[in-house]
């Protein structure tokens, strides 16, 4: 299991526990993890933004 | 692969037991003849003494062990490298060079000179020092002796809290971000705020004018029992005036009959003290009092009784003293003895007698008795509710519930009350007679001292005259008061709408009487209870009304500055930013919650508890993904699906869910499991592994860790690999690679 399948299931839990949709589950881990990506390289409000609302 | 290797070990240096030792000769051949071999996985069979752990040590050593954290070396290793470096016991001077798969070369020496470097040196020739630090980032040494597999496998938990702190290091920052983008968007134009600020400004003024509405109708009816109330009391004046006009007129034509007294001119002394003691009488408020108890008679809701529980006598009484309500007044201030002796006798006799009658038989239909007990009865219930519930005692003495008896007791007691209104107005009708009585008398005192002073300049041998005259200036007085009382009246009715010309006709005053009557049905007899409660209606709608509109007026200030903001893209999108924010915080909160479950040193806090349940699945298939999800159980490969932790002892799970308890695993078993996933394939640095005492593996259990090694070199994430076993054999030196 790589470190993204365990955060992968990590999410999956949450988002059981607090009853997301499976659709719910994957759009939030997918712009975690894009908002991880860019937060290593330290992202603009701007990039932030716009990765949260474009999904 | 290892470009070359030299070392000298001079072992206690400058003594007479100096020894010195060199690489032994099989391993610079080894290299020497393998020098096209890529090769970086090499396995040392040596017997005891032949500087195979010295050769571990070194690397090691040059290799930076002595900084790895605590967890990562054992305390045995990390004792042999501090021996290794005593210089007062031995000195070294080790240099190793070998290809690193990028293509560029690491050079590591340190000797007795105390130099300790680490060397990049690239293709084109040119060096670089590199420092620890940048070292660690760049490979993982992983230097090992295996000690109690079984318990390390347990603590490769470790690598999850790791990994856990990790996350939380990007989460946190990315959650005081996003927040920080909340706050700023906040600041901007928000149509969803202007539009729920619209509508609480809509829904206030629509509450308003429903209250002012109700306001106005409570006034209505409230002016409606003010000016019914104000007609009856004009009514009544005007009907005294007009009867005392008659009185005047009759007793004027008496006086012209008479002949008058000689009289000598009052100084003006007296004339004032005249003045001050017909005050004095009339402060005493009889006619007040008398009017107050006719209509708690009149107006009583047990009026209807009254009447009907009279006799004749009584209602002869009745009238007499209360139907003209001055006349007494008048009698105590001419001083008319036995007018007023008359009156006070009545008084006495229609408090002890009439009304005493009256209620006796008022209150024997409703037995007071019986409301009593049962008052007693209810309050003994309630306190013993309050404090003993399902008592064996009450269920034995009742077949009732103490819920239902207490509903029975509430409904008699409410048809029971009226015994309690009977007692009140009883207690009230005999304090204000008795009152009566009291400033009758007192009355009765002034009206004496009032005829000394007005017969004392007179001859008093027309005293007829006298009191004639004085009971017409009375009347005369009474009347005038009666015309500013008329004229309050009016005021009053006319600043309550009515039209002065209506109460000027008797006609017209009755229409309206009869037009505010039938208005005021709804609270027949119960008008001044009614007055009080529209009183307090109408502050408490006008405080609402007051809040109501500050309220208005803050919310029009605030919409006015919500719309005069600016607004950008993004305050579109501040709901979806919201709500990923939210979700954010929460599976931070939610990942702190579990990393805490792994203790700093990799032990497992137990808590059984549903909601981590899950959790210990996720970290139980993690380890076993770290251990290629394969183990070695009794000579074979067997797959594993997770490791159960949630028990003592901890499980590993097959994917047909047969259980393998850790505790059945044999020691060699044991290392090559945990080996295996100390060899993470996800690691991103290249490693460095060095091996010691790997004889208690078998050979399957050293392919395992062999085939690992071989992945990870596959994958250019090997730099150097040696294991080392003893060899049972004298002066024995073996190398083989794979």
């Amino acid at each position: 299991m790589s470190e993204e399948e365990y955060l992968e299931k990590l999410v999956n839990d949450f988002g059981e526990i607090n009853g997301y949709s499976s659709d719910e589950k994957n759009e939030f881990s997918s712009v975690m993890k894009k908002l991880i990506a860019i937060n290593d390289n330290d992202g603009t409000y701007e990039e932030i933004i716009n990765i949260i609302i474009e999904k | 692969m290892i470009k070359s290797i030299d070392y000298k070990l001079t072992k206690q240096p400058g003594t007479i037991s100096e020894e010195i030792f060199k690489p032994n000769h099989n391993l610079i051949d080894f290299i020497k003849n393998r020098e096209e071999d890529d090769s970086r996985i090499l396995v040392i069979k040596a017997s005891n003494s032949s500087g195979k752990s010295f050769l571990l040590n070194s690397i090691a050593y040059a290799f930076k062990a002595l900084e790895l954290p605590e967890d990562e070396l054992s305390p045995t290793l990390r004792r042999s490298l501090n021996y290794l470096i005593d210089k007062e016991h031995q000195e070294i001077d080790f240099e190793i060079n070998i290809n690193d798969p990028d293509g560029f070369k690491i050079n590591s020496k340190f000797n007795h000179l105390d130099e300790n470097e680490i060397k990049i040196i690239k293709e084109d020739g040119s060096t670089e020092v590199i420092d620890s630090l940048l070292f660690s980032n760049k490979y993982k040494l992983l230097y090992d002796i295996p000690e109690n597999p079984l318990d390390r496998i347990y603590k490769l938990l470790k690598s999850i809290k790791e990994f856990n702190t990790d996350i939380l290091g990007q989460l946190n920052p990315l959650d005081i971000k996003t927040r920080d983008i909340l706050k700023s968007i906040k600041d901007e134009r928000d149509e969803i705020i202007i539009e729920k600020i619209q509508y609480r400004i809509n829904s206030n003024l629509e509450l308003k004018t429903t209250n002012e509405q109700i306001l106005n109708e409570v006034k209505e009816k409230l002016n409606n029992l003010v000016n019914y109330d104000s007609l009856i009391k004009l009514q009544k004046t005007l009907d005294n005036q007009d009867r005392k006009g008659i009185d005047f007129d009759k007793i004027e034509k008496e006086l012209r009959l008479l002949k008058p007294s000689s009289r000598l001119k009052g100084n003006i002394d007296d004339k004032k003290k005249i003045s001050v003691l017909k005050k004095e009488i009339r402060d005493l408020h009889i006619s007040n009092l008398l009017v107050y108890c006719k209509e708690e008679i009149n107006e009583s809701s047990f009026n209807e009784k009254f009447t009907n529980s009279f006799s004749k006598t009584d209602t002869n009484l009745f009238n007499y003293l209360f139907d003209n309500p001055e006349l007494i007044v008048n009698d105590l201030l001419v001083n008319d003895i036995e007018n007023i002796a008359n009156f006070l006798k009545g008084l006495e006799s229609f408090k002890n007698i009439s009304l005493e009658k009256v209620f006796k038989g008022l209150k024997s239909e409703y037995n007071e008795f019986d409301y009593r007990l049962v008052k007693d009865l209810k309050n003994a219930f309630s306190k013993y509710q309050e404090n003993s519930k399902e008592s064996e005692i009450f269920i034995g003495l009742f077949d009732k519930k103490p819920d239902l008896i207490l509903e029975k007791l509430e409904i008699y007691e409410t048809k029971l009350s009226a015994v309690d209104n009977l007692n009140k107005i009883q207690k009230e009708l005999s304090n204000t007679i008795s009152k009566l009585i009291v400033n009758i008398n007192k009355g009765f005192s002034l009206s004496k001292k009032l005829s000394r002073e007005i017969t004392k300049n007179k001859d008093g041998k027309n005293s007829n005259y006298d009191i004639k005259l004085e009971r017409a200036k009375n009347i005369k007085e009474s009347i005038n008061r009666d015309k500013i009382e008329i004229d309050r009246l009016r005021n009053t009715l006319e600043m309550n709408g009515i039209q002065l010309s209506v109460l000027n006709e008797v006609n017209s005053r009755k229409a309206l009487y009869e037009n505010l009557y039938f208005k005021n049905s709804y609270c027949k007899r119960q008008e001044k209870e009614q007055i009080e409660d529209f009183k307090k209606e109408i502050k408490k709608q006008e405080l609402l009304l007051d809040s109501l509109e500050k309220i208005l007026l803050d919310d029009e200030v605030k919409l006015k500055v919500e719309d005069s903001k600016q607004s950008s893209q993004y305050a579109l999108n501040h709901r979806e930013i919201q709500v990923f924010s939210n979700k954010l915080s929460f599976f931070t909160k939610y990942l702190v919650q579990r990393n805490v479950l792994i203790s700093d040193n990799g032990e497992l806090k137990s808590d059984d508890s549903i909601e981590y349940k899950s959790y210990m699945k996720i970290i139980g298939e993690y380890i076993a993904s770290l251990m290629g999800n394969k183990i070695i159980y009794q000579d074979s490969n067997v797959a594993i699906a997770y490791i159960d932790y949630s028990s003592k002892t901890p499980y590993f799970v097959t994917p047909e869910n047969k259980r393998i308890a850790f505790s059945d695993f044999s020691g060699g078993q044991g290392s090559s499991n945990y080996l295996k996933a100390k060899l993470n394939i996800n690691e991103e640095r290249k490693f460095i592994v060095l091996i010691d005492e790997i004889a208690n593996m078998d050979n399957k259990s050293l392919d395992i860790v062999i085939d690992r090694l071989k992945e990870l070199d596959n994958n250019n994430k090997l730099l150097l690999a040696i294991l080392v076993e003893p060899a049972k054999e004298p002066n024995t030196f073996n190398i083989r690679a794979y």
